[in-house]
């Protein structure tokens, strides 16, 4: 058998993308619907209605609007966004909005301070919400980098926290980070 | 921090009415989603009131509500409501910081509104997890602040593990003090030598002789002494290190799977070898060590200053500049040090990684890629440990230079002393060797901390371990009994995180003798299901009973010694089939042994083994197939004979062939014996009485094949859909 090449081997998968084009995102009470055009020929209903929807980033570390998987409420994709920008204002919006609620990453600017103590490591850092201190367990573990340099964090509670990549960082964040990176 | 008589004049003035039941506040807005906010939620008998920034935002009359749900976020977590309507509302929002909270709170807005809350438990919940003395947050779980703990109180708990050999402690520490004082006597023989007998106008050479036999006796009680303490030490200290790593290995031996699952293997391993050392050495040598050393500093200090306090302010003039060079070094080196221990952590996992999956790497031809990345670690690892030596290789003769400083203050001064006639030969000597004796305890003392921390480090590993609450700990009058093999499930929910329920509501009855198949998708909550009869989880609500017992009052070992679990992943441990057989009933004789192998069909290959019975298997073992290891492991299972068997996906990765075969020993060893069965394929359970058919962790269908054929429902559609693609790999 020939070795697949890329474009078949996507054909093979048949990924259904959500576009403008395909689908409308609307908002129904507290959360987001969709309805998808319909190519099946077992229906004759133009579009499928899911009343609710769950957006979940595919590649969290590495782009915030792009690659959206969505999924209904037993956990089944429906499609994903490949692009956020792409849709209009509204709908962006939406998308977005929705996004920020499903995900709470504290903002981090500059880092306090950092101590070590019986295999816990205690942070304190201005954030955009203001000072905020944090536990990791295992710093090893805790500390994330982005393929674009962004650090993420995550404490002993799930909480998330970002921070810019360490070259744009103040010289004091840099020398107490450098160590965990 | 929350005070809880502040958010509830908060949530009066915002315009609660009513006797307020249950208050807790939140952070997230659900207004605005990036931000955090001042959230309240207070709910009265007949409603909830959801307060941001001092004013209500939403409301919810209680009766419209069916059901309070929690629902997780990324960094955050959520209370949905569910109206009677069908539809769900966000109630509130917070981090995840408020998830073991809202758990709670939701269990008391259900009791709330069933009418069952009781005014004198959680009136009020309020979160808020921080420590009261540093504000730091705490750990979960943990009500003691790693930050603030009181270190005194790790000592105190290390001397009373090490209880049993405080006589040789103690006696180990008094010939510390005995060699520190032997060793002050010797200066003044040398210099009694010196002035009496050597520079003297007429010695006497009975006294001379004397002298010599002194310091020569001397000598000897110094080294009687440390050789003496040296084999107290290693006796006491081999006991503790013992006791120590028994206690470590037993307290995690009896945790619950969670808490073990919790930690890494490698972390556990380390606490109970490296870190149960590192506590063991400082009781029986770094404590004494620290205790001659305070005792020969003092005691020499104490001569020198008698003797002549400019020459004692010039020994020690070098050390305050000393300690806060030391100080920082110690920051300097931590921070190479840390960087080391990371380099070759994940040098190390490279090598893992590789290792590991070898056939891998082999299959895609990926050996250069993993050349590469191996070469790149290691020469971060090598450019680290050039910084960290390079630096420790020029500090330290500069620092041990800094400390000697002092030496040439004292040669002028002593010296000057000799040259002007106010000191003799044998008071200089006396004195350098005094200096000599201040010194060595001076250098060693920059080690004292590094030691306390290291041991600080490792005892509160030990103690985590020690002081971890074990939540499926015996009753004390757990019951021990015979088991029948009566199954109930009764109204049981569990879950591993409080956002996502495994197991909901699901009751159901087994009886005596019943095989049992459970099946679903993947992820549907089955082997959690037979996790919850082998107790290895506690319900979260609801209860598992066999024989009409409870399983939270029944003693483990009672319980567990009763089952028989043939997995799917079969693990033989290193030593013979005979061994690995045996491992479940240590007692068992030959002839079970023998007989429970050739009931699970696991005997014909045995004899044929070079070494029968006696053959080594396991790591460096000799390789079984996977039919035969299934064929140990039921064997194992079958010499308990087991009132329930429980068979997770025993077959699915044997051929069709040795499938069937291993498929009829078993059915011969499931009758009459109550079993629970998972499989996918669902032919395997063609002898199951009833089948249990879960869906998204509840009891979708449950009876016999036949009935549950004539549903048309999951099971059928399952059928059907295995039956297609048979008839798909037939053609």
């Amino acid at each position: 058998m020939d070795l697949i090449n890329d474009s078949e081997l996507i054909r093979a998968a048949g990924i259904t993308y959500l576009t403008p084009e395909t689908c409308l995102i609307k908002k129904k009470g507290d959360f987001l619907s969709v309805s998808v055009k319909n190519n099946s020929e077992e229906s004759d209903e133009s579009f499928v209605s899911y009343d609710r929807v769950n957006l979940h980033r595919m590649f969290p570390y590495d782009s915030e609007y792009k690659y959206i998987s969505v999924l209904d409420l037993d956990s089944v994709e429906i499609g994903i966004i490949k692009d956020v920008s792409v849709f209009d204002a509204d709908a962006r919006e939406l998308i977005e909005n929705e996004l920020h609620r499903k995900y709470y990453v504290c903002r981090l600017h500059r880092i306090e301070s950092i101590l070590d103590r019986y295999g816990y490591s205690y942070w304190k850092a201005e954030s955009s919400d203001g000072e905020v201190s944090f536990t990791l367990r295992d710093t090893y573990s805790s500390i994330l980098k982005s393929s674009d340099g962004e650090i993420f964090i995550i404490d002993i509670d799930g909480n998330r926290y970002d921070l810019p990549p360490f070259d744009s960082l103040d010289k004091k964040s840099k020398k107490l980070i450098d160590i965990y990176l | 921090m929350y005070d809880l008589k502040e958010i509830t004049d908060k949530a009066v003035s915002a315009g609660v009415l009513g006797d307020i039941k249950v208050i807790f506040p939140y952070d997230l807005s659900l207004e605005k989603q990036t931000l955090l906010c001042e959230g309240i939620v207070a709910a009265t008998d007949s409603t909830v009131y959801v307060i941001e920034n001092s004013e209500i935002v939403r409301t919810f009359e209680m009766e419209s509500i069916s059901e309070f749900e929690l629902v997780s976020g990324i960094g955050c977590i959520f209370i949905e409501v569910k109206r009677n309507s069908g539809e769900s509302e966000i109630m509130c929002r917070g981090r995840g910081t408020f998830a073991n909270s809202f758990t709670k709170i939701i269990g008391d807005l259900k009791a709330l509104k069933n009418g069952t809350l009781t005014e004198d438990v959680h009136k009020y919940v309020v979160t808020g997890n921080a420590c009261p003395k540093c504000g730091r947050p705490l750990i979960i779980g943990s009500d003691t602040c790693g930050n603030c703990s009181d270190k005194g109180s790790y000592v105190r708990r290390i001397l009373k593990i090490a209880s049993p050999w405080k006589w040789q402690i103690i006696i180990s520490v008094l010939l510390y003090f005995a060699a520190a004082f032997s060793n002050l006597l010797l200066p003044f023989l040398n210099k009694v030598l010196v002035d009496d007998y050597i520079n003297a106008q007429n010695p006497v050479f009975v006294g001379f002789i004397g002298v010599i036999l002194s310091i020569f006796a001397a000598n000897v009680i110094v080294k009687v002494i440390v050789v003496v303490r040296n084999l107290i030490v290693v006796s006491a200290g081999a006991g503790i290190l013992v006791k120590l790593r028994q206690m470590t290995f037993d307290k995690i031996q009896s945790l619950s799977i969670a808490k073990i699952y919790d930690k890494t293997a490698g972390s556990l391993i380390h606490r109970v070898s490296s870190d149960t050392e590192i506590v063991g050495s400082f009781i029986t040598a770094d404590f004494g060590n620290i205790a001659q050393t305070i005792v020969m500093l003092v005691t020499v200090g104490v001569i020198l200053f008698v003797y002549d306090w400019r020459i004692a302010l010039l020994v020690l003039c070098p050390l305050p500049l000393i300690l806060i060079l030391n100080r920082k070094i110690m920051q300097f080196l931590h921070k190479f040090f840390r960087l080391t221990w990371t380099t070759t952590s994940k040098a190390d996992s490279v090598l893992h990684d590789t290792f590991s999956g070898i056939r891998v790497v082999k299959s895609y031809g990926m050996e250069q890629r993993e050349i590469k990345r191996h070469d790149d670690i290691s020469a971060k690892a090598r450019d680290v440990s050039i910084k960290t030596d390079s630096f420790s290789g020029i500090i330290m003769p500069v620092m041990s230079f800094i400390l000697g400083i002092g030496e040439f203050f004292i040669l002028y001064y002593v010296g000057n002393m000799i040259l002007k006639g106010r000191m003799t030969l044998g008071e200089m000597s006396q004195f350098s060797a005094y200096v000599s004796l201040i010194y060595d305890p001076l250098r060693w003392i920059s080690n004292i901390p590094r030691i306390i921390s290291r041991t600080g480090t490792s005892a509160a590993k030990i103690f985590e371990i020690l002081d971890e609450e074990n939540e499926i700990a015996d009753k004390e009058d757990a019951c021990e009994f015979k088991i029948d093999g009566e199954i109930e499930f009764d109204d049981v929910s569990f879950s591993y995180d409080p956002a996502s329920p495994v197991i909901k509501h699901l009751s159901a009855s087994i009886k005596k003798g019943e095989m049992i198949g459970i099946v679903g998708r993947s992820g549907v909550g089955k082997s959690t299901l037979i996790n919850l009869v082998m107790r290895m989880y506690d319900p979260s609500s609801g209860s598992v009973k066999i024989d009409g017992h409870d399983l939270r009052d029944m003693s483990q070992t009672c319980l567990r010694s009763q089952i028989g679990v043939v997995l799917q992943e079969t693990y033989l441990f290193s030593g013979s089939v005979y061994d690995n057989i045996r491992y479940a009933k240590p007692d068992a004789t030959l002839e079970e042994v023998i007989s429970a192998s050739k009931l699970a069909g696991a005997h014909k290959f045995i004899v044929k083994l070079p070494d029968g019975y006696n053959t080594k298997v396991g790591e460096k073992g000799y390789t079984l197939s996977g039919g035969e290891r299934q064929r140990v492991s039921i064997a194992r299972a079958l010499l308990r004979d087991p009132a329930i068997l429980i068979l997770d996906e025993a077959t699915s990765a044997l051929d069709t062939e040795t499938e069937k075969e291993v498929q009829d020993v078993l059915y011969e060893l499931t009758r009459n014996r109550t079993t629970l069965a998972i499989a996918h394929r669902l032919s395997t359970l063609r002898n199951a009485d009833r089948i249990l058919v879960l869906d998204k962790g509840t009891l979708a269908e449950f009876g016999s094949h036949n009935e549950l054929m004539k549903q048309h429902g999951i099971y059928y559609g399952l059928i059907m859909a295995q039956r297609q693609m048979s008839r798909i790999s037939k053609k």
